[in-house]
């Protein structure tokens, strides 16, 4: 049962992915600091 | 937030297709911003604040965490707070937001900052080092270092997100141009990071190996600790804190002429927040 649920789960996310990458984007860049993450 | 948003394709669910730009510090991050190398940035509120008095036209958009997500450390001879008097306290530089920290760290805890020596030590793995050898009496890290501090023998004093009074240490920003001329684009980014939250705080097993992707660390019992310290400091929705940036003020005010004064709200916009919940 739980691995039919993670199936699911796993397969909506793909179909879902599949699905935003077909609409228009717009690009975007994003800049961030590594030091909240990394160095400090 | 934006590693999550990007891994879990929540920049694509919102219209966006994004590429993420990592720099070294808070002030290239600026720099990428106003030169339009980069839409948006996430960064330091220290950076964005000082940016702003010194005329750049930039505006926070989202505050992500508005405490102080360090730890105290200190050698483990030291049992409390007033025993950091006259004491070394290792920092990454004399400015930025890791002595912010160190300053407002020891307010919070009764001890003047004046009464403790700030030396520059560098990098969070160089300020354990400092310590472990004994150079050196405290400092402050973020809890992906907790590993290494109690591999060390050093002590946490004080886990520094309890400290109630709110501080806009890490925040979205963008151009105040780019709020003005693409609006709808800045509210889908922002649309993107609050479900960045949402994702964060629900699914703890894959944020985890999204922080453990973005920042290269491996050690899980890190990682979880930083899941945890972070989980509870990400406000939904991302508003920017007023009094987190009144607190920059008065921190960076100290060395700082030309912030001395400033007012609050010449530094954020939340509008397009506001707009998103009413939506």
């Amino acid at each position: 049962m739980k691995a039919l649920v993670i199936f699911i789960i796993a397969s909506t996310a793909v179909v879902s992915s599949s699905v935003y990458a077909q609409k228009d984007l717009t690009p975007i860049k994003i800049a961030y600091a590594a030091r909240p993450w990394i160095t400090s | 937030m934006i590693a999550i948003a990007d891994s879990q394709g929540l920049f694509e669910k919102n219209g966006l297709k994004a590429e993420l730009i990592g720099m070294r510090g808070g002030v290239q991050v600026i720099q990428g911003v106003l030169s339009g190398s980069a839409d948006f940035g996430q960064g330091g509120g220290a950076e964005t604040i000082q940016a702003v008095v010194s005329g750049i036209d930039v505006a926070l958009i989202a505050g992500l965490i508005p405490r102080m997500h360090y730890l105290l450390v200190t050698r483990p001879e030291i049992s409390q707070p007033a025993d950091l008097a006259g004491k070394k306290f290792a920092v990454a530089s004399l400015v930025g937001t890791v002595i912010i920290v160190a300053r407002r760290s020891l307010d919070a805890l009764g001890v003047p900052p004046g009464r403790v020596t700030f030396l520059v030590a560098g990098p969070p793995q160089d300020r354990i080092l400092a310590l472990a050898s004994g150079n050196m009496d405290a400092t402050v890290v973020a809890p992906e270092s907790l590993a290494a501090v109690k591999k060390s023998g050093l002590k946490v004093m004080k886990d520094l997100s309890e400290i109630p009074e709110p501080i806009q240490l890490t925040a979205l920003f963008t151009m105040r141009k780019t709020i003005r001329e693409k609006r709808p684009l800045t509210k889908s980014f922002l649309a993107a990071i609050q479900d960045a939250i949402v994702f964060y705080r629900t699914r703890e097993k894959e944020s985890i190996e999204v922080i453990e992707k973005f920042t290269g660390v491996k050690d899980q019992d890190a990682l979880k600790a930083s899941y945890d310290f972070h989980k509870k400091l990400f406000p939904l929705p991302p508003y920017p804190s007023r009094e987190g940036i009144q607190t920059l003020i008065n921190q960076l005010a100290i060395d700082d002429p030309k912030v001395k004064g400033a007012v609050v709200n010449n530094f954020f916009d939340s509008s397009l927040l506001e707009e998103l919940r009413t939506k």
